[in-house]
């Protein structure tokens, strides 16, 4: 009779380790899942900020490239699809250069071009804060997966961690 | 087998879920309008230090059409006015869901006996 009552007794501390770990593991995987929604917009963002300094590059280097020419001097300007139009570069002293909220300004090539390497910087520096973030994030999701894995060692109540995804891949080579 | 969840509960689980979704959305609204904003100070920073008959043009779709300094300097402030009344009204709602959203939280683990309420992440 006690050793059946110790037997109930062992089977419902188990029980209750299992419920517990259950209830660790799906709240882990509601946080992986938090952070890789995080981690895909800032992704997504960090994208956009690249292809902005990009694009102020190009700028920066044909308004250099440029201001050496002569006005009057011939260049070929793109009209899509690899198709060129002839033209003659009427005035490069003067540039119009976008200052935000729509508004656009004239300026000659030297205080056009220290504004684009101004607005450069600036993208550059939101460009190092999401990869810090990303870092972070990273660091987070992976210190969640090692608990799964320490969970799925055990051996206990994680049937739903494989399911969830949290098996190594969410965040393997996202970034 | 998972307990059957009280009907009270699976409300209220549903009620955080929804929060969670409405703050989310207006955390993204909110990332908008400061953008935006940072864009229109900026824009007006700029036009502090250009001259008075410097040669402004405002973007009108794809093309750019001549305007004055004075006018664009009115339109962005009007603006600015406009989006800074936008943030804080965002703002006021999102501390306003937050606060709702620990009330239902703090609820759900109180039924819960103190146990940890997994989808919140707040």
């Amino acid at each position: 009779m006690a050793e059946e009552r110790g037997g109930m007794a062992v089977g419902g501390a188990t029980e209750r380790v299992q419920a517990e770990r259950q209830a660790e593991v799906q709240s882990l995987l509601v946080r992986l899942r938090q952070y890789q929604a995080q981690a895909e917009g800032t992704l997504q963002q960090l994208n956009i900020v690249n292809q902005a300094i990009e694009e102020h590059n190009r700028a920066i280097e044909t308004i250099k490239y440029l201001r050496d020419l002569e006005n009057g001097d011939e260049l070929l300007v793109p009209v899509g699809a690899g198709s060129y139009i002839y033209a003659k570069l009427s005035d490069i002293s003067r540039i119009i250069v976008r200052i935000g909220g729509g508004i656009s300004a004239e300026k000659d090539p030297e205080s056009a071009i220290k504004h684009l390497e101004k607005k450069r910087e600036e993208l550059e520096r939101s460009q190092q804060e999401m990869t810090n973030i990303l870092q972070r994030i990273e660091m987070e999701a992976q210190k969640i997966q090692a608990r799964l894995q320490e969970i799925a060692g055990g051996g206990a109540g994680v049937g739903t961690a494989a399911e969830g995804g949290a098996g190594g891949g969410a965040f393997g080579g996202g970034f | 087998m998972a307990e059957e969840i009280p009907p009270q509960l699976r409300n209220q689980l549903a009620q955080l879920q929804q929060l969670r979704m409405q703050l989310e959305t207006v955390s993204r609204q909110k990332l908008q309008v400061e953008a935006v904003l940072r864009d229109t100070e900026s824009a007006l920073e700029e036009l502090e230090h250009i001259d008075d008959n410097a040669v402004i043009y405002r973007g009108v779709g794809e093309i750019l059409v001549r305007t004055s300094r004075d006018k664009v300097k009115e339109e962005l402030k009007e603006k600015k006015e406009t989006f800074d009344l936008r943030l804080k009204t965002l703002e006021r709602q999102e501390e306003r869901m937050q606060k709702r959203f620990q009330q239902i939280q703090q609820q759900i683990r109180e039924a819960l006996g103190g146990e940890q309420v997994s989808p919140a992440g707040g």
